[in-house]
């Protein structure tokens, strides 16, 4: 019998060095988040100050570290949360799915500037007195970063789930929870894993905009790594900044090890055929420690002591019961079954009271959004002609660096992904190291580099074209890799058996074999530029700055300037532009990398 | 049989129609009418695209008749479960163990029960020791064991199985029939019924008190055949011989013979040779003349040239079924060549022999491949579908046709058959024999050089 199979029983070995290791290793990691979360906490208590005071001396650099941490953590819960209704949703209704898809393709690639004055408005009017407002608005932006690919990702899994399992669990007549934690869940982990590791990185890219922004008169400002950063630069702190690099860069090779790599390596359990097996150094320790077994224990005795001996049904339905006593679940139901009731319609009746629940805290949230800002048709009525010219005018420019983007990125990832990806060996070596710096935001880097560039006389549409490049060259890279290392074996023993020229191994065998992911990099990887046009076009620092028109110096411009009028009309222009992109270039391309898929 | 106790499952009536994406509609089940009784194993047999399946997963209700209705005799205390089912592939769920995988179909009972009950049923079907695998790690057969415990484990009134053995190879699928058979024979069963899907004659005689035998298009019960042996049946016995007899002639009679029947065996013209009719096609030559227009079956025609060189070999007719065991091939595989065949005028089948028709035995001996291929398509042009689509296709232009007005014209002479099918079959025959071509890109037919 497999010995993998008995790991789940058989005790670990008993080293008591080992386990004391591991249940320091442990107790500190959670000290740390503990620390950390506290922190935010008072922080996020304290008076309404718009605009917080930043010492950008070495010695307060860790708690703004893990300020940023917590906001990040934070906003990726918030994303997974997301994930998984809108997920679903798409993928059982089509309806929905009609709505959700196209609405998330946007969304992508609308900068997170695009949010920002809506954020800040409602939640700063929601939490007058206290920081709570901010902080939320804050971690919202960094939740634009993460959510996108997150819900795809679920959606994709869920449409794929075989329909075999789907019919086991009706057979098995598993209530709706059930459902969730056996079957829909367990088959999107994977997935959702591997793109949390996304994720979080887009969170990262944008921390500085969102830790620190100007909008209308104010300044806004939360303490925070980005900031930190910021400032450190402005004040010319080279020891700060530099440090602060090396605390980002920590920070992102830290969660890998503590988050990432033990995830995926968890999540090796439910792939469905036995290739390969990704180890983790941190889960190994976690398997060695006291603590994860006593904390279940706890939890165990603590249910079989409310729940002496009984099925799983009958607790969810004993909770199911207790919460329906509650006034928070009675009145909205109660009023809901006078509402349908009226109205005799059988289809309300049957949503669940819990979708209503949500939609009617989201109603309450969008309600609150409209208050706040003119209605959208006024507000682009105003526009004057002039403005929709210079618009369409910088869209235009910025639709040019994007392409240039895309071109300039794959002429040095075809040839170094398809060369990388041909050898496992160098591939295995070199992935994580190019994964974590792939993560590492580089909008934090954007002002020093055109600072220097700017001395090298390069014009500022040729700096916003290389921030953009270095910003979102990885997206293809990693793709062209992928789907380099997939190529079968004996493709590349056919090639050579012909003794097929360069030329002739690339027509026929490498750029059709990498084609699709090659599509599915220039997708994410244009997204990725329409985001970073706002961090690229607009550069400032000490002694200049770095103005490229485009659509999104327009974004920057007019939410600085609390111009809402104009943020939102370059909003629309760039929306249309997006959608006239996804549904005509991307979607041939899409089409015709579908035919080259192996079926 | 044994005296038939009260039925378990009643299906009255049931219609089943399948919609495609495009809104095309065509109809799989049609006025099934099956009782399954207390005490009986009753397998479902047909060939592929019969709407076997359909049926099993209509009767489990995984699936909602369009028409009709199907209805469950009361459960009694001992069956914690209405139904359970076996799927082809498995259907485990790959982030379980054996254990949890096992558990999914018994929630509902209290924690302790169903550690007890699970440990029991491992025990039964050979899998102690594998609690904690998970099922990748596990053979094909030994995932279907797994299936099979979760099936068993709720001890529900009805198992419904669908082509459990079929992607399993031939030992192991016999090692798992037997211990069917033993579970089945065990003095305290507490399952009512099996109702299991096959395309495996054979399989149905092993199994089953009943076989029913589907027909296709749309699938019918064409008939019901007793088995009144007693299990653990013996294969060498003459009344095991006799019944699988009865099983292979009805199933080929079905599927075969009804072209014949219907007097649709299309003479070659005399110009392609010298042709000299057998008496059987004589008798038929004088039969009206179908009103219907017959379906194109959708087969590979190289395998009809592959099946017509293995009968020039043999000295006399062949028996379909010999044929098959020769070769290897299941009968489902066997028969759609051998329609295939029979609809060209290559061959006849009286009964289950297959006799090469005099075009047959020309076609089947000709070395030259270019006179091989034009009495292929001579063969094809007489079918009513291929040459009402070439003849359009012909006279519409260099620029071709769409395949949305073949699909039309496809849907008005078989109505009641799936278009995009018969579609496809059509691209592939006339492929092959080249004279049409179809551009998958452009989706346009054009004729072929």
């Amino acid at each position: 019998m497999d010995v993998r199979g008995l790991k789940r029983i058989v005790p670990f070995e008993k080293n008591k060095l080992a386990f004391l290791v591991a249940d320091l290793s442990i107790v500190t990691v959670i000290l740390v988040l503990g620390f950390g979360l506290a922190r935010f906490l008072s922080i996020s208590n304290a008076p309404f100050i718009a605009e917080s005071p930043i010492d950008t001396s070495l010695g307060s650099l860790p708690v703004y570290a893990l300020l940023s941490l917590v906001r990040g953590l934070l906003s990726l819960i918030l994303s997974y949360i997301v994930a998984l209704i809108f997920g679903t949703l798409a993928a059982r209704k089509p309806t929905y799915e009609k709505i959700i898809i196209p609405v998330m393709d946007v969304l992508q690639c609308l900068p997170v500037v695009s949010f920002m004055p809506g954020f800040i408005f409602a939640l700063t009017t929601l939490f007058p007195n206290s920081r709570w407002g901010l902080e939320f608005a804050c971690i919202l932006m960094i939740f634009t970063g993460q959510a996108w690919n997150l819900v795809f990702a679920y959606y994709e899994s869920q449409c794929t789930l075989s329909n075999d399992l789907r019919d086991v669990s009706k057979i098995a007549g598993l209530g709706a929870a059930r459902q969730f934690t056996l079957v829909d869940l367990p088959n999107g982990i994977r997935p959702l894993v591997y793109n949390g590791m996304m994720s979080m990185a887009g969170g990262w890219f944008f921390l500085t905009v969102c830790e620190a922004f100007p909008l209308g008169s104010k300044n806004f400002r939360l303490p925070g790594l980005g900031s930190y950063m910021k400032l450190a630069f402005e004040e010319q702190k080279t020891t700060s900044f530099v440090s602060g690099l090396i605390v980002m860069s920590l920070i992102i090779l830290g969660l890998d090890f503590i988050l990432w790599r033990p995830l995926i390596a968890w999540a090796g359990r439910f792939r469905d055929e036995d290739s390969g097996e990704e180890s983790s150094a941190f889960l190994a320790i976690l398997e060695k420690t006291n603590i994860g077994p006593f904390v279940i224990d706890a939890f165990k005795s603590i249910r079989e002591k409310f729940f002496p001996d009984d099925s799983h049904e009958s607790q969810s339905h004993r909770f199911i019961e207790f919460a329906k006593t509650t006034p928070f679940v009675k009145l909205p139901q109660k009023a809901w079954v006078i509402v349908a009731q009226a109205t005799s319609q059988h289809t309300f009746r049957e949503i669940p009271w819990a979708v209503w629940f949500i939609t009617f805290g989201l109603g309450a949230f969008a309600f609150n959004l409209l208050v706040n800002l003119p209605s959208l048709a006024h507000t682009i009525g105003q526009v004057p002609e002039k403005t929709w010219i210079r618009l369409i005018h910088s869209l235009f420019l910025s639709t040019g660096r994007v392409v240039a983007v895309v071109v300039l990125s794959t002429l040095w990832t075809i040839p170094v992904g398809v060369w990388i990806g041909k050898n496992p060996r160098i591939a295995k070596l070199l992935q994580p190291f190019v994964q974590d710096i792939a993560a590492f935001p580089a909008p934090m880097i954007f002002p020093l580099l055109a600072m220097i560039l700017i001395q090298w006389g390069w014009t500022p549409n040729l700096i916003a074209i290389t921030l953009m490049v270095i910003g979102n060259q990885w997206y293809l890279f990693f793709n062209v890799l992928s789907g380099a290392s997939r190529i079968p074996e004996d493709l590349k023993l056919v090639a050579r058996t012909y003794q097929l020229t360069l030329w002739q191994r690339w027509r026929f065998l490498y750029f059709p074999a990498i084609f699709p992911s090659l599509v599915t990099g220039w997708i994410t990887a244009a997204g990725g530029s329409w985001n970073a046009s706002i961090v690229a076009e607009y550069v400032s620092f000490p002694g200049g700055e770095s103005r490229a028109e485009g659509i999104g110096l327009e974004l920057t411009q007019a939410s600085a300037q609390g111009d809402n009028v104009t943020l939102a009309a370059a909003v629309c222009v760039l929306t249309i532009a997006i959608i006239v992109l996804n549904r005509t270039l991307w979607r041939t391309l899409q089409l015709s990398a579908e035919r080259l898929r192996p079926s | 049989m044994t005296t038939p106790g009260k039925p378990i499952v009643t299906v009255h009536s049931l219609c089943k129609d399948f919609h495609r994406p495009n809104g095309n509609v065509f109809t799989v089940l049609e006025g099934i009418n099956l009782d399954i009784y207390d005490g009986e194993i009753v397998t479902i047999l047909g060939i592929s695209g019969s709407g076997k399946t359909t049926l099993l997963k209509c009767m489990a209700g995984l699936l909602t008749p369009d028409r009709g209705r199907v209805s469950y005799s009361h459960q009694s205390t001992e069956n914690k479960q209405l139904l359970s089912y076996v799927f082809q592939h498995f259907a485990l769920f790959p982030w379980l163990t054996v254990r949890d995988n096992i558990e999914v179909a018994i929630q509902s009972l209290p924690r302790k029960e169903r550690a007890h009950r699970i440990d029991d049923f491992l025990d039964l079907v050979g899998l102690k020791g594998f609690e904690d695998c998970y099922p990748r790690e596990l053979s094909g057969g030994m995932r279907q064991r797994v299936s099979l415990c979760r099936a068993l484990v709720s001890d529900p009134m009805v198992v419904f199985m669908d082509e459990p053995f079929s992607s399993l190879d031939p030992l192991t699928a016999q090692s798992l029939r037997s211990e069917i058979d033993r579970i089945w024979l065990q003095p305290d069963r507490k399952i009512r019924s099996i109702v299991l899907v096959t395309h495996d004659p054979e399989e149905a005689i092993m199994m089953s008190d009943r076989v029913v035998i589907l027909s296709a298009n749309p699938g019918t019960i064409y008939k019901i055949v007793d088995i009144p042996l007693p299990r653990r049946r013996n294969p060498n016995s003459p009344a095991y011989a006799e019944i699988k007899e009865r099983i292979e002639t009805t199933f080929g009679e079905l599927h075969l013979d009804r072209y014949l029947r219907e007097g649709e065996i299309h003479m070659p013209p005399q110009a392609s040779g010298t042709i000299a009719t057998t008496a059987t096609l004589e008798t038929h030559k004088t039969a009206p003349k179908s009103q219907k227009t017959r379906p194109l079956i959708n087969s590979n025609l190289v395998l009809v040239e592959g099946l017509l060189s293995q009968l020039l070999t043999e000295s006399g007719p062949k028996d379909l079924y010999d044929l098959c065991d020769e070769m290897g091939q299941s009968v489902d595989q066997m028969l759609p060549t051998v329609a295939s065949a029979e609809m060209l005028g290559l061959l006849y089948t009286p009964g289950t022999e297959l006799v090469l028709t005099e075009f047959g035995k020309l076609f089947a001996s000709e070395a030259d491949s270019e006179r091989r291929n034009q009495m292929l398509r001579e063969a094809c042009l007489r079918l009513p579908i291929i040459a009402a689509i070439y003849n359009i296709v012909l006279h519409a232009g260099p620029d071709g046709v769409e395949k949305d007005i073949a699909i039309e014209q496809i849907a008005m002479m078989i109505p009641f058959e799936d278009p995009d099918v018969q579609f496809d079959a059509l691209v592939k025959w006339c492929r092959y024999t080249n004279l049409i071509i179809y551009d998958r890109d452009t989706e346009f037919l054009m004729p072929g050089d």
